[in-house]
């Protein structure tokens, strides 16, 4: 199934999710209700609305709605001319309004779709600039215009509250659909996020920090990202079980503090350069034996974001070491230390075999 | 007539999140609101209004994924450390360095009530890979707030780190080449352009020091025509003696560079506020209660003739403007600007100043509250 495809399947679900059934609007109906004046123009603009609306997910073609669009803003030029035609600022609504029908000559450019508002102006209270948010006017104008109420049959305010609603009609149900695709979208980003924490090694607050400075190209690109492909440790403790023949009998398999000092993860299998999870790590062991030194320092491997295996120098006493991973174990996978240490004794004979082997 | 609909997010701290289930406002929004409210008092034909009668208040609530991150970390931390203590003498806990060792505390003490954590900690996980999540989350719950309400009937109210937040979501979400075929999670700063933008004790130029997101002197994030910015209009709103904004200040002089001066004139506003009222002058209370700031805000949101009523009269605007200055008597505010003085004249502030600044002016701040309201 083609990704766009399914953009629209989970938009549409999205849509029918938020609300019972028997009240689900269908996609391209989502209007304000009708203003009490302009109301031609707000029926115009539901009409562009919807088709407007339909195309949403697939490019318009050149030339596609443009007589609509165009035939909409002349109507809105109409109506406004006679409307504000007493008024203060009758030219500069003029100006709005042809300034938003060359817009529609051009064709309708789903990323250039204006609103038209006001504003109040903040250094002269009871005034407020109008116009498209692509063009508004330089001057605030007095909403108390007495033009309005000879020409329009109400007072300014009133006037422009309907004209905001009439002409925000042909973009509403685009501009909907846009909000739910977002939040589709950024739910999915959050899934994979979720994912991430769900089966990446856990970390700490510095490997954390390490991550987010090595990984900052992609944190910080003009979008919203998912997780990085890879995860970095610093100064990152775990306990292992070390075997090291070299020492005294019977205290061969002991337990141990590795601390990877510095390491790298590909923590998801689809990004990882191998096709599975795997990591690296310059680590150093800590065990406390008789005969051997207790300090150790080598490599240790992680597979799956979850067993790591690893050899360390132990002043020329070879040390074999595995670790399930202790944060995840406890935190996540809700087993027991105990139930992996009576097999780990097999894992080090195949993980000392399969490194000789590959030796020879 | 279309209710505006106000966006609140929060800064750093704890606060509790709203629960639509039973119509119960998070901590952040019922401050915002009944201060509002609160203000609304101040003038004579409106104390028997509420601006929910005619403004809708949402809260995008990100207080919990701070703390869901700082306690898996400290639990895994306390584990840890359990398991270390618990192997007993076979495990030399006592012979790895001392930095190990300190690494292993501290991720144990992450749930920890302590201010550091539960408010500092909150800004060191924000610049890390988890602001991502948090961007994500509002980006989520703003894509739903849009879906159900035009762009344009939009104000967003940030505050503190909410700023932070605020800024750099709306600079990854918007794209100057926004199309609706594409894979990408965006809006059109044209298309779904926002009414009012209301940075309130801002700080995101600080909080782009370190990850750096997007430059508020450079991204979108601003007032202005068709794609070239996010929204109609902006404020921003600072305390002369709020340490947190003195710090890589957000300032922006009407020059024609960062946006054209007609646009600037129409839709900016700087709002520099300087009477005191408590010793929290960085507090959303502080900002929202002084008319010096609401006032301006009610205007954006047209509040007075939505709800049926003029705006007040000059007098009355000035009487307003008295009673809050007021509010404290001479002698407390005398206190409280002379501790927030001395700080600020030994904090380091202006462009060079860094995270170790805004700490050092955080724990300024703190102390003088702990001091003068204990």
């Amino acid at each position: 199934m083609k990704i766009k495809t399914l953009w629209i399947l989970l938009l549409l679900a999205a849509s029918l999710g938020t609300q019972p059934l028997h009240a689900a609007q269908p996609l391209c109906e989502n209007f304000d209700p009708e203003p009490p004046h302009f109301k031609a123009l707000y029926q115009s603009g539901k009409e562009l609305g919807r088709a407007i609306c339909r195309t949403f997910g697939k490019q318009i073609e050149a030339g596609q709605l443009t007589a609509e669009f165009v035939a909409f803003a002349n109507k809105a030029g109409e109506s406004t001319a006679s409307a504000f035609a007493a008024t203060a600022f009758a030219q500069d609504m003029q100006v709005q309004m042809q300034n938003f029908t060359t817009l529609a000559n051009a064709g309708v450019d789903k990323s250039n779709l204006p609103s038209f508002e006001t504003i109040n102006d903040n250094n002269n209270l009871g005034a407020a600039f109008f116009g498209f948010t692509n063009s508004i006017t330089d001057d605030s104008f007095d909403l108390e215009d007495p033009g309005c109420q000879q020409s329009g049959g109400a007072s300014c305010a009133e006037l422009f509250e309907s004209l905001k609603i009439a002409i925000e009609q042909y973009k509403k149900p685009v501009d909907s659909l846009a909000g739910s695709d977002l939040s589709v979208k950024a739910g999915l980003l959050m899934q994979d996020w979720d994912r991430y924490f769900e089966i990446a090694r856990p970390q700490t607050l510095w490997d954390a920090l390490f991550t987010t400075v090595m990984e900052q190209d992609h944190l910080a690109e003009d979008r919203l990202v998912g997780p990085m492909d890879r995860q970095w440790f610093v100064v990152h403790p775990s306990i292992v079980i070390e075997n090291i023949s070299a020492a005294e009998d019977g205290d061969e398999l002991s337990e141990a503090l590795a601390i990877e000092w510095v390491g790298v993860n590909w923590w998801n299998a689809d990004t990882s350069p191998i096709g599975y999870p795997f990591g690296i790590s310059l680590t150093s062991v800590y065990s406390d034996r008789v005969e051997v030194e207790e300090v150790g320092h080598g490599l240790m491997l992680h597979f799956g974001n979850s067993i790591s295996l690893g050899w360390t120098d132990h002043d020329g006493d070879d040390g074999w070491l595995v670790t399930v991973d202790f944060l995840s174990l406890m935190a996540r996978k809700k087993q027991h230390w105990e139930s992996y240490k009576d097999n780990l004794e097999a894992i080090f004979e195949a993980e000392k075999q399969a490194i000789l082997d590959a030796g020879n | 007539m279309n209710k505006p609909v106000v966006v609140l997010v929060h800064g750093m701290g704890n606060h509790s999140a709203p629960k639509p289930s039973t119509q119960e406002r998070g901590s952040f929004g019922k401050e915002c609101i009944d201060t509002f409210n609160l203000a609304l008092q101040m003038y004579p034909s409106l104390q028997s209004s509420r601006i929910e009668d005619a403004v809708n208040f949402v809260e995008i609530h990100y207080n919990h994924l701070f703390d869901t991150f700082r306690k898996e970390m400290a639990e895994n931390g306390q584990k840890f450390e359990q398991l270390l203590k618990g192997a007993g003498a076979a495990t030399p806990l006592g012979s790895v360095p001392g930095l190990v060792q300190a690494v292993i505390e501290f991720e144990a003490s992450l749930d920890s009530d302590d201010l550091i954590y539960t408010h500092w900690l909150d800004v060191i996980l924000y610049k890390l890979y988890f602001g991502e999540v948090v961007r994500i989350h509002v980006a989520k719950k703003l894509g739903d707030i849009i879906s159900k309400n035009s762009s344009k009937d939009i104000h967003i109210l940030s505050h503190s780190l909410g700023t932070a937040v605020t800024h750099d979501t709306l600079s990854k979400i918007y794209n100057q080449s926004y199309a609706d075929d594409d894979e990408i999670a965006d809006l059109s700063p044209s298309t779904h352009k926002l009414a009012s933008v209301w940075q309130i004790a801002n700080v995101s130029r600080l909080a782009n020091s370190v990850l750096k997101i997007a430059d508020p002197y450079r991204s979108l994030v601003k007032p202005g025509a068709g794609k070239e910015g996010v929204t109609s209009t902006m404020m921003n709103i600072h305390h002369k003696l709020d340490p947190f904004t003195l710090i890589k200040k957000f300032s922006r002089p009407d020059n024609g560079k960062w946006i054209p001066k007609n646009t600037y004139r129409s839709s900016y506003l700087d709002i520099q506020t300087s009477a005191i009222t408590r010793a929290n002058t960085h507090s959303i209370k502080q900002y929202l209660h002084d008319p010096a700031v609401h006032l301006y805000l009610f205007n954006r949101l047209d509040l007075f003739r939505r709800l049926g009523q003029r705006m007040p009269t000059k007098k009355q605007r000035e009487d307003a403007a008295r009673a809050y200055r007021e509010i404290l008597p001479d002698n407390a505010k005398a206190a409280v600007e002379a501790k927030l003085k001395e700080k600020i004249a030994s904090m380091q502030t202006g462009n060079d100043a860094t995270f170790k600044d805004f700490y050092v002016a955080a724990k300024a701040l703190v102390g003088i509250i702990k001091r003068l309201e204990g």
